[in-house]
């Protein structure tokens, strides 16, 4: 016979015969397998053969027909192991391969056998526990209760994340009710600090819901304890106001786990949330006037404005009701002492600080001296009315500005008496503005009286958010036509708006000289003699001021920012002397 | 009603409406609970002659004229019609045995013959069922039945080849006539030893290959489908096309010149040496030669073997002594070989045709589905040139025997 040995033994010489066949033709190989598949049917080569012929040729049925029949027989167990591992590996990835394909297509019995024997033949207790996860998620009335315990208990379990994954996000969701209401905190524990984590490794992105997930496992503990099923809903979590209203009506229960797991859970979210959306904003106390009308979405004492402020007053609420005696602080410890990652440590404790107005807290350290902590220390010398510290603190960050421009910020003044802080974001303009809206305000509150020259400043000040100070501008006209003279040296340096030139020039023009505005450069030398001789007489003068007033308004596409950090930088020696 | 009203109230219809109220009166007679006495059968046969198929007059004489051609499209339009409708399997057979059951008419069956292809092209499967029943009950082996086959397969097999997913589909649809109908075919075909053989149009090949092999239930069907029968009658046993396709198979080697098809095939073979696995699926897409359909119709019938293990009763699937008669074919051929001066284990064709024969015989063995004598096959098969699979099924068998 061409090709065939023929020392070989019977089975081999149909092996043979098949394997040459198959070079050429498949359907002649399958012919002499299915025979010798019928001369020797107890014989695990020819079967094995008959298999890898089909796997070979991708046919996903025929496969699955010869792999179940080689696993009716036990003792071919141990030949089989390479490839049922393989069909556990092809069972793991998502991809539809051909082995998992075929696996579909045999029957559950079978299928059981495969997945126990790759479970009971792997040591790596790893992968173990992958495969046990593979056979529950195929097989749920196996029970998952043995699987948690062996991961729970894993030694490795406490330093490699992978475990806590796979319990978790795997394991978790397979079990309905767990016998040991101690394991099952433990679980959601566990559950808390692997989502905690999650959301902060840069890495990993497959979860997409990790926070409905955990409202899962906190639903799986409620139901064993009875909780009120609104707290474990997730999509009653979505309006922060009403779950955290409803989250403080547990306040004085008397079994604490309730609003320890719940509000961790809603706190740990909230800060997420607000940290994701803070980026580079800072809390910085701001300003309310009580001419303008209040906005109506305040509630309670304090408002907060800003790009997270909705969150972030969610996650300082919340930490304060975890606060709020005793033995629910002392659990939240305990359990915080639990989670691998605090993301409360970092920011949240000196904007929670602020908050609350503990300004000795909040107050950024001596030795820190980053435009960060120049800002919230010269917004806390503010509140604590040290305006020479606030001074300071304004003049050093302004030497550490940012590149970035930026826009101005709306909502740096707020209607109404209460206290409003602001997300600052960290940009030139929102920087320089929220400094000239804090010297305005020193300024303002001069006890003595008013010089004009301190007027004159206020005026500087309010033109980078203009219209926002228009108040006091007016107020400012007010008190210069009731004492008819106005000197301010720096007026032609530093004023360059055009609404405040255009009311200038309107004064001047209406109240004819009846108000004296010495505002005019080398004008101070000359002001004895205009005063007494030229009055309404004088059309050189006049025509100076008119002069005077264009080449101002020519200047009125200047930058009014780089105008003010020029302004405070020279005029530093007289804010310091406020 | 009386006979003479009953024909008198016919007579009151020309061709064609007269054929169609005659179907509805045979049905009358014939259909009930107890079988027709044989004077109704009488009465029925005189209907049927006299006003279906117009062949006697009303006084029973031979009417010569019979029908044209146009009245033949006519007729078979209405019995069509009427099987389609017919809700009862034992009424649509009962009416189509009476039509064409008799023997001895060549102008019935040349109705039949193009009923049927008419069947087919329509893919009608009340009538092709019926049919499958008369191929049966006629024996798929006889004169008639080969008459009606060859008319089908020259309809539809060398005139037109454009209707191949039609014809795949009967598989599905009338699987009993389709078994009956490749038993017959079987006889058609490669039934000489020597001299010159007939082999089948390779479009035909194709498509019971296609058939055979994507259904392999397809050959037991008729087995064990038993035709709906009119009480009384005597059903025939159907014999599977197995037998006759393993005869097929196993002689493809000794009557394909394989070196005239090289040309075609060499480009496929390259490709699955070169590349992926995955490519052999592509590859078979390719149209296959005659040899290639032989092969994998060689593994469509190995299949329905392994299918065709009853779970109770004795093996009916193949008969042994329809597998004994290949010997001496393979044996006359072997003598032309060594008269030529070859060398028997050296000859390519004479060993493919042997492994053919001891893998049919092996898997049929195997799986319960030879009956008659196996010592006689076992003998008969010992008696083939040299062969070291048939050698391992003789042992093996002689030792379970």
């Amino acid at each position: 016979m061409p090709g065939v040995d023929t020392s070989l033994s019977d089975e081999d010489y149909i092996i043979a015969k098949a394997k040459d066949a198959q070079k050429y033709n498949i359907h002649s190989a399958k012919a002499w397998m299915l025979t010798a598949k019928t001369l020797f049917p107890a014989n695990f080569k020819i079967q094995f053969e008959a298999y890898l012929m089909e796997k070979q040729s991708g046919n996903v049925q025929e496969a699955a027909e010869c792999f179940s029949s080689l696993m009716k027989s036990r003792q071919h167990l141990p030949s089989l192991l390479p490839e049922i591992s393989a069909i556990a590996n092809a069972l793991r990835s998502s991809e539809g391969s051909f082995l998992s394909q075929m696996f579909d297509n045999i029957c559950p019995d079978t299928q059981l056998t495969i997945l126990k024997t790759s479970v009971e033949n792997s040591d790596d207790t790893m992968e173990h526990c992958r495969l046990l996860v593979l056979l529950l998620k195929k097989f749920p009335q196996l029970g998952v209760d043995s699987l948690v315990k062996t991961l729970i208990n894993a030694e490795k379990f406490f330093y490699d994340n992978r475990y806590a994954r796979l319990l978790v996000v795997e394991t978790l969701p397979l079990l309905s009710s767990l016998e040991s209401p101690r394991l099952l905190q433990r679980l959601v524990i566990k559950a808390i600090d692997f989502y905690n984590s999650y959301v902060y490794d840069e890495n990993e992105h497959d979860i997409t819901d990790p926070w409905q997930r955990l409202f899962g496992v906190l639903d799986l503990m409620g139901r064993q304890l009875g909780w009120d099923s609104f707290f474990v809903n997730y999509s009653n979590s979505l309006n922060k106001e009403s779950y955290f209203q409803k989250l403080l009506t547990l306040r004085n229960s008397e079994d604490c786990r309730q609003l320890l797991y719940c509000g961790t859970t809603f706190f740990l979210r909230s800060l997420y949330e607000h940290k994701s959306l803070k980026g580079n904003h800072i809390l910085v106390e701001a300003l309310s006037d009580p001419e303008i009308t209040p906005s109506k979405r305040r509630k309670g004492d304090i408002e907060v404005t800003g790009i997270s402020s909705h969150q972030f007053q969610s996650a300082a609420n919340c930490w304060e009701l975890l606060h709020s005696n005793e033995l629910i602080s002392r659990e939240l410890l305990k359990l915080a002492n639990q989670l691998q990652i605090k993301p409360w440590t970092e920011g949240f404790a000196g904007e929670f600080a602020l908050y609350r107005g503990k300004y000795d807290e909040a107050m950024p350290l001596i030795t820190e001296t980053s435009l960060t902590h120049c800002i919230v220390r010269a917004s806390i010398h503010f509140c604590q009315k040290n305006y020479t510290a606030c001074i300071e603190s304004i003049l050093y960050a302004i030497t550490q500005l940012p590149s970035v421009e930026g826009v101005l910020e709306p909502e740096l003044i707020v209607g109404g008496r209460h206290r409003h802080l602001h997300f600052l974001p960290l940009t030139k303009v929102a920087i320089m503005h929220y400094f000239c809206t804090l010297l305005i305000r020193i300024l303002l509150t001069d006890t003595t009286t008013i010089t004009d020259l301190a007027y004159g400043h206020m005026l500087v000040l309010m033109q980078l958010g203009w219209p926002q100070e228009e108040a006091i501008f007016i107020h400012i006209l007010d008190v210069i036509r009731q004492k008819g003279v106005f000197h301010y040296h720096l007026f032609s340096s530093y004023i360059i708006h055009i609404d405040i030139l255009e009311e200038f020039y309107f004064i001047w023009n209406e109240h004819g000289n009846n108000v004296v505005l010495d505002i005019l450069p080398n004008s101070q030398q000359h002001l004895g003699q205009r005063r007494i001789g030229t009055r309404g007489a004088d059309k050189g003068v006049k025509e100076d001021f008119k002069q005077a007033m264009k080449t101002q308004v020519a200047r009125s596409n200047e930058s009014i920012l780089n105008l003010m950090v020029q302004f405070i930088t020279s005029e530093r020696n007289y804010f310091l002397q406020i | 009603m009386s006979i003479s009203d009953l024909k008198h109230s016919l007579r009151k219809f020309d061709f064609p409406v007269c054929a169609k109220e005659a179907l509805n009166k045979i049905e009358q007679l014939l259909v009930g609970r107890a079988a027709p006495s044989n004077k109704q059968l009488d009465i029925a046969m005189d209907i049927i002659s006299e006003f279906v198929f117009c062949e006697s007059d009303r006084r029973g004489g031979r009417r010569s004229a019979g029908l044209t051609p146009l009245q033949d499209l006519q007729l078979i339009e209405i019995i069509c019609d009427y099987l389609s409708a017919c809700t009862n399997e034992i009424t649509k057979n009962t009416i189509f045995l009476s039509l064409f059951g008799g023997m001895e008419s060549q102008r019935r069956l040349k109705i039949l013959s193009i009923l049927a292809s008419m069947a087919v092209s329509a893919s009608s499967t009340p009538v092709l069922l019926a049919v499958g029943v008369w191929l049966q009950q006629m024996g798929c082996s006889s004169a008639q039945s080969l008459q009606l086959v060859e008319n089908v397969i020259r309809d539809h097999f060398y005139l037109n080849t454009s209707n191949q997913l039609a014809l795949k589909s009967l598989a599905n649809t009338a699987p009993q006539f389709v078994s009956n109908f490749i038993t017959a075919v079987t006889e058609l075909y490669m039934r000489d030893a020597q001299g010159t053989t007939k082999l089948p149009p390779k479009n035909l090949l194709e498509v019971i290959t296609a058939w055979v092999y994507s259904n392999p239930t397809l050959c037991m069907s008729a087995q064990l489908n038993p035709a709906a029968l009119p009480s009384g009658s005597i059903p025939m046993a159907a014999v599977t096309p197995l037998a006759g396709l393993i005869h097929w198979c196993a002689l493809a080697p000794l009557y394909i010149d394989e070196d005239s098809e090289m040309v075609e095939v060499q480009v496929p073979v390259k490709k699955i040496k070169l590349e992926d696995r995955s490519v052999i699926k592509t590859v078979t897409v390719l149209p296959l030669t005659e040899s290639e359909l032989y092969i994998k119709l060689h593994l469509g019938v190995l299949q329905s073997l392994r299918a065709g293990r009853r779970t109770h009763g004795p093996p009916t699937a193949v008969n042994a002594q329809h597998l004994a008669v290949l010997a001496p074919i393979v044996q006359a051929y072997a003598h032309a070989v060594i008269k030529r001066g070859g060398k028997l284990q050296n000859d390519y064709k004479l060993q493919s045709c042997l492994d053919r024969i001891g893998q049919a015989v092996q898997v049929a063995l195997a799986n319960g589905c030879v009956y008659g004598n196996i010592n006689n096959l076992l003998a008969a098969l010992s008696t083939c040139p040299e062969n070291r699979l048939l050698r391992i099924i003789i042992k093996t068998h002689q030792q379970i025997i």
